[in-house]
């Protein structure tokens, strides 16, 4: 009875963490990185802005890293060290890129 | 007319060659090759469910020689050119060490299943329902294969259809390296 009862609390206790976590991220961070990353099957739009289901899929996962203790910048260098400096909407100032800019 | 104003109208005109010159080189380059960060590191682990029901996980597969390649049913005709290669190349290689694995991209059930009935494809392929998978492989679009050696690398990306000899040319030589 009593090991019922630990596993009943240990999953109250897991369910609230895991609540409170996801409470944590504010739907304004998430659209502020989403807005920085190019929606990967459009042109030119952002993650922020295209409706495509890959967009809102991106955006769950940008929600899901960011609840789970990740800064803005993890999850941008986590979408960079896949796709390339590409996703970002606005290159970083170095090498090549400064000719753009 | 005073200096000042002369060397302001070479100026303006002057002005334009670089940007002439940075959309010269810019139109020149395919949009679509854009090299992925990916080739030459380990490749991201996944366990999905296949359409058959069996789990797919590519920690099963260490060892061996891996395509993974990204289709859709709405892929026309690019998917459907490649998939009879991609079929060939499982039966031709299966023996020796590959494993052709799909991942199904933003595609519904009906059309997929209809699509893998239609090539007869037997090599294990998945939905990715999340596209978590397909992020955490930087797909953009499909088709898309990732060619993976048998110590886990990504090797090789290649954007587009894969044709026979591409298959061919890409297998063979991670066939003959060693674990």
């Amino acid at each position: 009875m009593s090991r019922v009862a630990a596993v009943a609390l240990l999953a109250v206790v897991v369910l609230a963490a895991g609540a409170r976590a996801a409470a944590l991220v504010s739907e304004e961070t998430v659209h502020e990185v989403a807005a920085q990353l190019r929606c990967v099957v459009c042109q030119s739009l952002s993650v922020a802005d295209s409706p495509s289901e890959t967009a809102h899929q991106m955006q769950a996962i940008i929600r899901e890293r960011l609840a789970a203790g990740e800064s803005p910048e993890q999850v941008k260098a986590y979408f960079v060290e896949r796709y390339g400096i590409w996703i970002l909407l606005s290159p970083p100032r170095q090498g090549f890129n400064l000719v753009v800019w | 007319m005073s200096g000042r104003a002369r060397a302001l109208r070479w100026a303006i005109p002057l002005a334009v060659v670089p940007v002439l010159v940075l959309l010269a080189y810019g139109f020149r380059t395919d949009p679509r090759e854009i090299p992925s960060p990916l080739v030459g590191k380990p490749v991201s682990r996944f366990a999905l469910t296949a359409f058959d029901g069996n789990r797919v996980a590519l920690e099963s597969l260490h060892g061996q020689v891996v395509v993974v390649n990204f289709w859709a049913s709405w892929c026309y005709p690019a998917c459907y050119e490649e998939a009879p290669s991609l079929e060939r190349a499982w039966q031709t290689y299966k023996d020796r060490g590959l494993v052709v694995v799909g991942v199904n991209f933003q595609d519904k059930d009906e059309p997929a299943k209809r699509f893998l009935t239609q090539f007869g494809h037997t090599f294990p392929n998945a939905r990715d329902p999340s596209g978590r998978v397909s992020v955490d492989y930087g797909v953009y679009g499909v088709p898309e294969a990732y060619f993976i050696d048998r110590k886990g690398r990504v090797r090789f990306k290649r954007v587009g259809p894969v044709s026979d000899e591409l298959l061919k040319q890409q297998i063979e030589p991670l066939l003959a390296e060693a674990a």
